[in-house]
């Protein structure tokens, strides 16, 4: 499997390496992976006996025990099956913040090393990964493949995306969630950045089509610390003309206080929705983030 | 509004600092293309606004600290309407108490402190401080007021110099004197602004309400004059201790006669507010100790003792009282003296128509017997000699020898004898004549009248007038008094007899008498006691050096009860023997109200000042302050300089808020 060193670090993938994906529930396929499938067939792992009736395959009868029983049997297998993740990488101008300093890369490039963490996860496992770039609308779109060279296809999509435009977080959802055909897992990586009543319904379509949502909600440092000191002038990623004088220092608790209304927001409507709300900074090593994220997974 | 340090106001321009470092931070704020716009809520921003309106209240107040301590450091001077308008030179009368008060001292040795001595440096503080600036004089207060040199113009030394010399005299104060004198003094200058300072202890005894009414009227025209004279006091601080005085009362007079007993009284006085015991006091006459004891004296309370004495020399005499007081305030009123004179033996002649042997069957018997009751069992210390004589018998060298002729119902003198009388008289001798049925009226008018060449007569003799309850109603003219008015006599001999304890003229009887007209001329003359309806029954009147009484009684019983009363001994030793003009002239009595120490209190001070129209300082610094501030305003630095510290504790609480309000 070909790296790909700007997104995808060795030693991501040795840390990943020892990560796996396993899903909550049975899931369906075309092909055979590590994650159990509905359906009940040529396999290697073996279920179970249960006594022959008409119709049954008779290369499915088990002749040994017949013969030692001298009655027929059909012995079933349970049919292993692959998962199929989508990523919905939001690639608006909100996600090009980087911060004032050197503290932490942008919130995009986050996003994008976090979304080939987890292509490079799920395809390791011969699951399908498909990929959603979008800013107002979906921009790029690839189907969900678990072929070898889906992986290269993946990281040279991600490599190709570049922030613009506002955030129509809520529309995009919608749009997207009629292209996630299959139930799988969908993996939203934003900021989330909207309105968030729009968005939450729109998270609500999405999560009854998938199977499993998460949503990696990415931060940066800054727009949780605001530790700016000085009085500075904001200007809109999104809209260059919408800007903001502000005397940090008399702003800063107005601003917390903002900001943790509009995080207990997101958190409250995704507990609602049984959807997996992961907030994370974008300093953290995506890596690790993957790592404590999948071990609280499986402990739950 | 003036500057006495005009060049520090520059510092002022020293605002800019925070002002600059302000809009230098307001322009140099940064640019962050920001995300998360939807977190800096518009609603928040109108906190942030309120917040930046504190922001410029903080510059505003950074900014006014800067200038407001730069105009505080350059001591501004406002000028008030209470102060203000006379600015430039001035006249200044300084009065200066010396009364008596002032001679007292504070502490032994080496701290001891005079109040003139307080007086002095306070007056040359205030000489020094107006140096320069106004016109000088100096007015001591001490008694009568008098000006202590010249009007000192611009070299203020000569006025230094007379403060220097003056002294605290021995007499109170005179305000009113030296009120109009300072005023006489002011009216004199051309300055546009005239003001007296007053430098006293303010006694209060010296404030009496006489004594402030008067000032007061004086303080009143002041406010017609077409310019105004300001008034200041300047209290001097009056230590609380106590002090002693011992004093002699008043006598009826100072001059006594040879071997008349007279009474003194001492007063012994605690002016403190203490009590003290056993305090030595001595008295003594003539260099002799005659008493000797010590006294208790309640605090501010005061004992009498009374000692009787009598001169058996004549001569001058001093009487002396001595109190010890070494802790007193004033030392000069612990001891008094007393000066009496006493008379040396008069020779008295006696004059009648045909005099005969006995003192009883005689006009003059008991005249005779009443000057000549002085003397002593020993015969000394007589304080008369009487001689009498016949009108037949008289020579010129009798009336020449004698102090004192008596004419006892004489109808007529030789001629040669009337200018002996008149030569005598005038030379200083003393004619008194008594009437009687005798005494011819005519022969008196003609040869002593106002016509005569020897006008020896005050008043016209008449006739014969007499009481109607006498039984005699048949030969009298007119029914007159039965005895002497009573009342105060303004005389001062017979004053003696205003008090009981020497003799009540109303107590005389009076059954006959002569009617005393005046003449037509007129000529000085003095009733000196007259009946109750106020017919005169005796008449003086000066002659040359010497003096005439003429009486309208007889001398002996037959005008009534007067030598048979107890008062006719004394009334006649007075009338005839003692000559005041020997007394020695009596001292001002006004020091003894001066041991008082009590002060005005400061509401009292402040009050007068009211009263007064009067402008009161505590000091000479104060007032020279309240001069400067005249002439150039009021120095207001101290306001402002608490307006510096009211700015940065404002600033301190402001910038903490802020700052507070980032933080959280």
């Amino acid at each position: 499997m070909p790296a790909h060193p700007p997104l995808l670090a060795a030693e991501d993938r040795d840390r990943l390496a020892a990560l796996a994906w396993f899903a909550r529930g049975v899931v369906e396929g075309l092909h055979v992976g590590m994650h159990r499938s509905p359906h009940i067939g040529v396999s290697v792992e073996f279920k179970e006996h249960r006594p022959y009736v008409r119709g049954d395959e008779v290369r499915s009868i088990d002749w040994k025990l017949y013969g030692k029983t001298d009655r027929l049997f059909i012995r079933q297998y349970e049919q292993e099956s692959n998962l199929t993740a989508t990523l919905l990488l939001d690639q608006s101008g909100s996600m090009a913040y980087a911060g004032t300093g050197v503290r932490a890369a942008s919130k995009h490039l986050f996003a994008t090393r976090l979304a080939a963490c987890l292509s490079y996860l799920f395809l390791s496992q011969h699951d399908a990964v498909g990929l959603a770039l979008f800013d107002t609308q979906v921009r790029t779109m690839l189907p969900p493949r678990n072929r070898v060279s889906q992986l290269e296809h993946l990281m040279q999509a991600l490599a190709g995306s570049a922030c613009g435009g506002e955030t129509r977080l809520a529309n995009v959802l919608a749009s997207v969630a009629g292209r996630v055909g299959r139930r799988g897992v969908v993996f939203l990586i934003s900021d989330g950045f909207d309105e968030p009543e729009p968005l939450l319904q729109s998270l609500s379509l999405l999560r009854q089509l998938a199977s499993e949502v998460v949503f990696f909600q990415v931060w940066h440092p800054d727009e949780l610390d605001f530790p700016f000191s000085t009085r500075t002038r904001f200007r809109s990623l999104e809209n260059r003309s919408q800007e903001r004088i502000v005397d940090p220092l008399s702003f800063r608790k107005a601003y917390q206080r903002n900001l943790e209304r509009f995080q207990r927001t997101i958190a409250e409507g995704c507990t609602q929705l049984r959807i997996t709300h992961v907030p994370c900074r974008s300093d953290e090593p995506h890596a690790q983030l993957l790592a404590r994220f999948l071990g609280r997974r499986e402990a739950v | 509004m003036g500057f006495l340090n005009a060049m520090l106001l520059l510092g002022s321009a020293a605002f800019v600092v925070p002002l600059g470092i302000h809009l230098l931070n307001r322009a140099r704020f940064h640019s962050v293309d920001w995300a998360a716009m939807h977190l800096l809520d518009e609603g928040d921003l109108q906190n942030a606004r309120q917040i930046e309106w504190r922001s410029l209240l903080l510059l505003l107040l950074r900014c006014l600290i800067p200038i407001v301590l730069a105009v505080c450091m350059a001591r501004p001077l406002v000028q008030t309407a209470a102060v203000g308008g006379t600015s430039g030179r001035s006249t200044t009368v300084l009065l200066l108490d010396t009364s008596y008060s002032m001679q007292g001292k504070a502490g032994d040795g080496d701290g001891e402190t005079r109040g003139w001595e307080q007086a002095q440096a306070t007056a040359s503080r205030i000489v020094d401080g107006l140096a320069g600036q106004a016109e000088l004089a100096v007015v001591a207060l001490g008694g009568e007021a008098m000006r202590a040199g010249d009007v000192v113009r611009r070299d203020p030394r000569p006025a230094l110099g007379a403060i220097a010399r003056l002294a605290a005299s021995a007499v109170s104060l005179d305000v009113a004197g030296g009120l109009r004198l300072a005023e006489e003094t002011l009216n004199a200058s051309r300055e546009p602004h005239r003001q007296l300072v007053l430098v006293s202890d303010f006694q209060q005894s010296d404030w009496t309400e006489s004594v402030e009414a008067a000032a007061t009227a004086i303080r009143r025209s002041w406010d017609d004059a077409a310019v105004r004279l300001e008034l200041h006091l300047i209290p001097l601080p009056v230590p609380p201790q106590a002090n002693l005085s011992a004093r002699f009362d008043a006598v009826a007079h100072e001059v006594t006669l040879l071997g008349e007993p007279v009474d003194l009284q001492v007063t012994l006085e605690n002016h403190g507010i203490e009590p003290v015991a056993a305090v030595p006091m001595r008295f003594s006459v003539d260099g002799r100790e005659l008493m000797s004891r010590k006294v208790d004296l309640p605090a501010a309370g005061r004992s009498q003792l009374g000692l009787t004495v009598d001169f058996e020399k004549p001569g001058a005499h001093q009487a002396q009282v001595q109190i010890d007081d070494p802790a007193g305030w004033i030392t000069a009123d612990d001891a008094d003296s007393l000066q009496l004179q006493t008379l040396p033996t008069r020779r008295v002649l006696m004059i009648e128509q045909d005099p005969r042997p006995s003192l009883f069957d005689c006009e003059t018997g008991y005249l005779q017997l009443a000057l000549e009751s002085s003397a002593n069992d020993a015969g000394e210390g007589q304080a008369a000699v009487v001689r009498r004589t016949s009108v037949a018998d008289l020579r010129e060298a009798m009336i020449a020898e004698s102090d004192v002729v008596v004419l006892a119902d004489v109808p007529q003198l030789p001629d040669d004898a009337v200018g002996w009388l008149a030569t005598r008289v005038a030379s200083g001798g003393l004619l008194c004549v008594f009437a009687g049925e005798r005494l011819g009226p005519a022969w008196y008018e003609r040869a002593l009248g106002p016509a005569s060449p020897h006008p020896l007569l005050p008043w016209r003799y008449g006739e014969i007038a007499a009481n109607t309850d006498g039984g005699e109603a048949g030969e009298a003219k007119d029914a007159g008094s039965e005895t002497f008015r009573d009342g105060p006599s303004p005389d001062p001999l017979l004053a003696f007899f205003d008090d009981p304890q020497h003799g009540r003229l109303a107590a005389v009887r009076l059954e006959a008498w002569r009617t005393l007209e005046p003449w037509a001329a007129d000529r000085l003359s003095e009733v000196l006691l007259s009946a109750e309806h106020g017919q005169p029954m005796l008449v003086a009147a000066a002659f040359g050096e010497g003096r005439v009484l003429q009486w309208a009684l007889a001398a002996d019983e037959a005008s009534g009860s007067l030598p048979l009363e107890p008062v006719f001994v004394p009334l006649m030793q007075r009338l005839l023997l003692l000559d005041l003009s020997m007394a020695t002239p009596r001292r001002p009595d006004d020091r003894r109200q001066e041991s008082s120490l009590a002060a005005l209190a400061a509401a009292e001070r402040m009050s007068l000042a009211q009263r007064l129209g009067a402008t009161l300082h505590a000091s000479a610094e104060e007032f020279l302050a309240h001069d400067r501030n005249r002439r150039g305003g009021q120095e207001v630095w101290r306001w402002l300089l608490a307006v510096v510290v009211a700015l940065l504790f404002a600033e301190m609480l402001l910038a903490g808020r802020l700052t507070r309000r980032g933080g959280r």
